[in-house]
């Protein structure tokens, strides 16, 4: 119901009428945006498109046109079938790499959105020992950068005998501090004490409220943070770079041996870029829009 | 979950603490007899020493010092500027920009480097459209001038500053900026993560919401003092988490330098991370990689304080909360005539349910 109506109801005709005019005055002070602000959109939308559209340009063209002319015709040329083949067939293993990385993504995304929601309801909504202490010690480590694990996660990982297979890659990125820290803020917000009272009246064990009454609670918060680290995983490299090796890759490390080998190639390489980015693409192209609206409904209250 | 936080971040970093300090040399565990404790032998190599350790790691302090000092700043400016324009009310086409800015986001550094190389290159798409402009482009990753010494006539080094200064590096090498080449890593740094930082603080400026932008307008501020003293300072929080991941990240850069340039041309985009890869993985100096990770967490801790204390203290909403009661006393006739806004039932309700938490 709209202000306006609900004050037609509350103070009668004369108030209704004073507040609509009000809010038209207010809405006549929102101008619509000059053409300064779509140009100055436009020109931005130009050079975070652009890149991305003329590496696909390359990759349907031919080494040899490319060498000729670096900047090609707009139009896309008919080599982007041959030169995806020469790319699957370069001996790198470019399907092995792709299927992983579609399993340590999905793996990722889901258990870091699982865990991080668990994480985050008990300490935003359970009260236990120690509760402070330990969201601080858990966001206390989001400071530490990558390389000063690196070292050492490799040893244990290569005492576990894992070097080289996907579980090395899958298990220390299972819970992050940052998903853990993010739900904290938006279920202790977004969730009152209330529903889970009223489950809890109801009959519900700890894990059924959570399961029933958290989880649905935290869908926005949750997309966004299943967004990120699905991106995330997807486009880390340093990691899977040390562990896996050029043996069992991921699409990052696959991308770079495909650079290091055929640096001459452009249209293959291009070719490679493409095929690393457009699932990603696709993806967000297709639950990008929901994804960003469900971010808007709820994320990070201040 | 703890447990495997604990065991995958603060059992390494204990045990990064015991390798950074011991001649460990990769082979057998760390912690077997016949690896000895050195005590801070890795760390005088490079904070204290002139030889070659020490003019490495300086260097790759210099050119990471000099990347996070110009990617930082513009890529928070940049996004804020971006959700700002985006957050309009009255804009056509939202969901279209949203979907685009965010598009490089989304792709892999290693793609983007990929691309980044050739574009950049002697005879690539940016020298091309800058000989249009009749512009004789450099050859960009393989030109190790800083931007800085270029600006100032690029002569060689007056005697007084090219002593070996901090870390083993001259004064003048201190001031050379970032070289052409790392000039393109930091536009691509830019380009590649404005977007991410573009949706948090489009999130934060839905969820502070339109009534006090109104308020102020009402009380007849502009769209300029709207931004700097309403909406900036309800964004601090916002800003504050921007500023440390972007901190975080730039601090780290590796998989740019790897792929694309392995620290050249003449050791101008050497990294700490990459120097520390390099170290450990390379050259099977395991105590040194880890005792240069150790410097890095330092100094990202040092200056995500530091920005704390900065941002804290430079408070904008000083002046504007005294600025903006001026204004009101001036519309304050104006106000009075104005009947009190009915209640909004609805957004009532929602703010009861969400106090309790």
């Amino acid at each position: 119901m709209t202000s306006v109506a609900m004050a037609d109801q509350l103070a009668g005709k004369g108030a209704a009428r004073a507040a609509r005019r009000r809010k038209h005055r207010m809405e006549g002070g929102f101008r619509r945006p000059g053409w300064l602000t779509y140009l100055m959109l436009s020109l931005f939308i130009v050079i975070s498109v652009t890149p991305l559209y003329y590496a696909f340009l390359l990759s349907t063209s031919t080494a040899a046109d490319i060498a000729q002319n670096p900047i090609p015709s707009p139009i896309p040329q008919g080599h982007f079938v041959e030169n995806l083949g020469r790319v699957l067939n370069a001996g790198i293993g470019f399907w092995q790499a792709l299927v992983n990385s579609v399993i340590v993504s999905v793996v990722t995304s889901l258990a870091v959105i699982f865990f991080s929601t668990l994480a985050g309801y008990s300490f935003a909504k359970l009260r236990f020992r120690g509760r402070n202490g330990l969201l601080a010690f858990v966001i206390g480590t989001m400071a530490v950068p990558t390389q000063l694990g690196v070292i050492p996660l490799f040893i244990v990982m290569s005492n576990l005998g894992w070097v080289g297979t996907l579980q090395a890659v899958i298990v220390p990125g299972l819970v992050t501090a940052f998903g853990v820290f993010w739900m904290t803020q938006y279920l202790s917000e977004a969730l009152p004490y209330e529903l889970i009272e009223a489950a809890r009246v109801d009959g519900c064990s700890m894990i059924r409220t959570f399961w029933h009454v958290a989880l649905p609670a935290a869908r926005p918060a949750a997309a966004m943070l299943g967004l990120f680290t699905f991106v995330g995983s997807w486009t880390n490299f340093f990691w899977p770079f040390i562990v896996l090796g050029s043996t069992n890759p991921t699409l990052p490390v696959a991308l770079q041996l495909l650079q290091a080998s055929y640096f001459k190639d452009l249209s293959l390489i291009m070719a490679g870029v493409v095929l690393a980015t457009v699932p990603l693409l696709l993806l967000f192209a297709f639950a990008g829009r929901q994804l960003v609206s469900g971010i808007m409904q709820g994320a990070v209250k201040g | 979950m703890v447990v495997i936080l604990g065991l995958f971040l603060f059992v390494p970093v204990i045990m990064a603490a015991w390798v950074s300090v011991s001649d460990w040399n990769g082979r057998g565990s760390p912690f077997s007899s016949n690896v000895h404790f050195v005590g801070g032998t890795h760390y005088a190599e490079m904070l204290g020493g002139r030889g070659l350790a020490a003019r490495d790691f300086g260097t790759a302090i210099r050119n990471n010092l000099y990347y996070v000092l110009f990617v930082v700043p513009l890529q928070t400016a940049i996004s804020l500027g971006l959700a700002f324009m985006v957050n309009k009310r009255a804009l056509r086409g939202k969901g279209f920009f949203r979907t685009a800015f965010y598009f490089p986001s989304v792709t892999s550094t290693v793609a983007i480097t990929v691309l980044w190389l050739f574009l950049f290159s002697a005879s690539g798409a940016v020298n091309a459209v800058l000989s249009w402009l009749s512009i004789q482009g450099p050859n960009w990753f393989a030109d190790p001038r800083g931007v800085f010494h270029l600006l100032m006539g690029g002569g060689d080094a007056p005697a007084a500053l090219s002593q070996p200064g901090l870390f083993g590096i001259s004064t003048w090498e201190w001031i050379a900026g970032p070289s052409i080449a790392m000039a393109a890593f930091i536009m691509m740094a830019i380009f590649t993560t404005s977007g991410t930082f573009m949706l948090l603080f489009l999130a934060a400026l839905q969820s502070i919401g339109e009534d006090t932008d109104e308020a102020a307008m009402v009380d007849g501020a502009s769209v300029w003092q709207r931004f700097w003293y309403v909406t900036v300072p309800l964004l601090r929080p916002t800003l504050f988490t921007v500023i440390t991941l972007g901190l975080i990240g730039t601090w780290q850069v590796f998989d740019q330098i790897y792929t694309g340039s392995q620290g050249g041309p003449s050791k101008t985009t050497l990294t700490p991370a990459f120097l520390s890869y390099q170290s450990a993985f390379e050259s099977q100096r395991w105590g040194r990689g880890a005792a240069i990770a150790f410097i890095l967490f330092a100094i990202i801790v040092i200056m995500t304080l530091l920005q704390r204390l900065i941002l804290g203290d430079a408070d904008p909403t000083k002046p504007s909360r005294r600025q903006l009661r001026a204004d009101r006393r001036a519309h304050a006739a104006a106000a009075e005539v104005v009947t009190p806004a009915p209640v909004r039932a609805d957004e009532t309700i929602d703010r009861g349910g969400g106090r309790h938490g």
